[in-house]
């Protein structure tokens, strides 16, 4: 594998942010670098207006003025070195009074003119703060005048500027490749703990979960998911090894039975009654045997929850009075009283496979009636409590003592003393499956005497 | 009835070509799916039965080709075990009736039966004399030797489809299907019961016995002896 880290998500985001803090601030220098240039390129002028104002008034209306201001030029010229300014003074023929320069043109208006492009009188140093003069031309009364400055000031706030701009985007940088690699890091080595758990499960080890942080970033998050998708899995195969179990255990049983039966037919006087009756068995076991199997696949097709999508509304109302009316004679057959549905004043409806919905409650109802060896009442009630609609079934039999409740959701699991009565054991088991599939939860209580199995449709 | 069969288990097929045979049906067995396409659209057929497994051509495509080929047949559809959206998916595409695997033998050739006879349905009977029955469908009044049985609605509308399919067999998981609109698999007593109380009120002692079970099938209403 090559790098990982040059590939992560978080590092590839901290290249992105690097480059964004770059621009970001290489746009703010540059603002400033304009605008602090203007200011300070105003403070120059406005400096060279003043020096230039004071030698006009030096000139001012007498005759000899001009010859004074040529002195003060000329004095101004001689040590403007330091300071870094220009003078220069022509008559109105342009002929040279005075000044640090040997010559320059006329021009209207400011102009910055590059140190190379004068022509200096007297002794410069080779080393300047400036590189170029930025002056004007003044029209005086014995002839023109130029004055300027040097732009060192600016130039200095200028190269500061360049080193901070500088400075800044290096730390930026610095910060943000370092911030990226700590982060990609960690992200890295919680990915790489996901990809960790993910092949253990992959290799067998089912019970492997992703290890959660306390961070609840967006990788925790997903850790979270995962964990959820796993302990599903984790059900679904706890569910297949279980229904292998299951079948081992209670399809071996009539099925050798049945061949014993035959084997001992086949072996006795060739008697067509008795191979009759042989056959006739046989069918029935056959029969039993499919059932069972079918009602295995099917709770387990149902708590792979692959229907949902086929979900229609279903009217509950109707659902439970043509359920009590199909088993109202079952009941009365055994005599007991199963009483018409309770109902609610307006329809209650459930999102729901109305197939699996009749199973449900024909299962919860022949349980009751099947299981109750001596006359009941048997009651069907519909209601809505909290806003989720509630199905009670109740009946005044022998119940389920409370260390069973939880057993009998079990598959093919039979309360011992109902061994005598028929079934397979897969009833609730199916009202489990069921439920959960529609978002239901199943709960048993005592009903003293009897039992009340509530069905609570929470996510309807 | 001509009758095709699609199944490609040959045990099977031969089983039920046997029994269908026996019933008084022409069957043409075929074990391949797009043969079975060819002759079902080709052939004229009363009932297909195609299974849902099939090398070539799976049922459900058999099924949709067949009804795009506005063929009217009845379809009956066979499933494996368990497959509770392959019941589904075979009735959305077309089939008119499914049968899980294992299914009875009798139980196929009683449904088989019904399909056959649902065209001619708009002309039903009205009034049914079966022996010293009597049974008005209109006036929901039924009669035996000229004494009025009272009956449950319920129990009237079972006898009435008896009557309906009178001679013929009708299925506990028919009757459940028409009686409470319940299509589920349950060894239930509800048809059992319901039934034996219908008996007791239309077959009084003394009387010919008229509602008939059919061992592991079913019911069904015949003066015949």
């Amino acid at each position: 594998m090559r790098n990982r880290l040059t590939r992560s998500t978080a590092f590839r985001l901290a290249g992105f942010v690097a480059l964004i803090v770059t621009l970001t601030n290489v746009a703010i220098f540059t603002a400033l670098y304009f605008s602090i240039s203007e200011q300070m390129a105003a403070h120059l002028r406005a400096h060279v207006d003043e020096v230039r104002k004071t030698l006009i008034d030096v000139e001012g209306e007498e005759s000899e003025g001009f010859q004074e201001l040529t002195t003060m030029v000329e004095g101004h010229a001689r040590v403007a070195q330091s300071d870094e300014d220009i003078y220069f003074l022509i008559d109105q023929t342009e002929k040279r009074l005075a000044g640090n320069v040997a010559s320059l043109q006329r021009f209207d208006g400011w102009r910055t003119i590059p140190w190379e492009d004068l022509k200096l009188v007297g002794n410069w140093s080779s080393h300047r703060a400036s590189d170029a003069v930025i002056g004007r031309w003044t029209t005086i009364r014995g002839g023109y005048l130029f004055v300027g400055d040097g732009n060192g000031d600016i130039r200095d706030a200028q190269r500061l500027l360049l080193k901070g701009l500088l400075w800044g985007i290096g730390l930026s940088v610095v910060c943000a490749v370092l911030g990226g690699w700590l982060l990609g890091l960690k992200a890295q080595r919680r990915i790489v703990e996901i990809e960790e758990a993910l092949d253990a499960v992959a290799g067998g080890s089912l019970e492997r979960r992703v290890p959660r942080d306390s961070g609840a970033d967006d990788v925790d998050h997903v850790a979270a998911l995962i964990n959820s998708t796993l302990d599903r899995l984790q059900r679904l195969f706890a569910n297949l090894r279980q229904v292998s179990v299951d079948i081992a255990h209670d399809l071996r049983t009539p099925v050798s039975r049945m061949r014993q039966r035959l084997e001992t037919v086949r072996a006795g006087p060739d008697c067509i009654d008795a191979y009759k009756e042989a056959t006739d068995s046989s069918i029935d076991e056959i029969d039993r045997i499919a059932e069972t199997f079918d009602a295995l696949l099917r709770i387990s097709e149902i708590e792979a929850g692959a229907r949902k999508a086929k979900f229609v509304d279903v009217e509950l109302n109707a659902l439970l009075t043509n359920i009590t009316d199909a088993l109202e004679a079952v009941a009365d057959e055994r005599q007991h009283r199963l009483h018409p549905a309770q109902q609610t004043a307006g329809p209650v409806v459930v999102r729901g496979d109305r197939r699996l919905l009749n199973q449900l409650f024909l299962n919860l109802l022949e349980n009751a009636i099947v299981h109750c060896s001596d006359p009941a009442d048997i009651r069907v009630e519909l209601a809505v409590a909290d806003g989720h609609p509630v199905v009670r079934v109740r009946d005044t039999g022998p119940g389920i003592p409370g260390d069973e409740r939880e057993k009998v959701f079990r598959r093919l699991y039979r309360l011992e003393k109902s061994r005598t009565t028929s079934g397979n054991g897969l009833g609730l088991s199916l009202v489990a499956a069921i439920s959960e599939l529609h978002g239901a939860t199943v709960t048993l209580s005592d009903n003293s005497p009897g039992l009340i199995v509530e069905v609570r449709f929470t996510q309807s | 009835m001509r009758i095709l069969l699609i199944e490609d288990d040959r045990e099977t097929a031969r089983l039920v070509q046997e029994t269908l045979v026996k019933h008084g049906h022409d069957v043409v067995a075929v074990s391949d799916g797009v043969e079975g396409l060819k002759m079902a659209v080709v052939g004229v057929f009363d009932v297909l039965i195609v299974d849902r497994m099939l090398p070539g051509l799976n049922g459900l495509d058999i099924v949709h080709n067949v009804r795009n080929a506005e063929v009217r047949a009845g379809i009956i559809f066979l499933t494996a075990v368990g497959g509770i959206e392959d019941r589904i998916e075979g009735l959305e595409s077309g089939a008119d009736d499914y049968l899980v695997k294992p299914f009875a033998l009798g139980e196929l050739v009683a449904r088989v039966a019904a399909l056959g006879r649902r065209p001619p349905a708009p002309m039903q009977e009205v009034v049914f004399k079966i022996e010293t029955l009597e049974v008005d469908l209109v006036k929901r009044v039924a009669r035996r030797k000229g004494d009025i049985i009272h009956l449950q609605p319920r129990e009237f509308k079972m006898l009435e489809i008896l009557l309906q399919n009178r001679g013929r067999v009708v299925t506990r998981s028919m009757l459940l299907e028409q009686m409470w609109g319940l299509e589920l698999d349950t060894k239930s007593s509800i048809i059992q019961t319901n039934i034996s109380r219908l008996r007791l009120k239309i077959d009084r002692p003394g009387d010919v016995a008229l509602i008939r079970t059919v061992r592991g099938l079913g019911y069904m209403i015949d003066d015949a002896q």
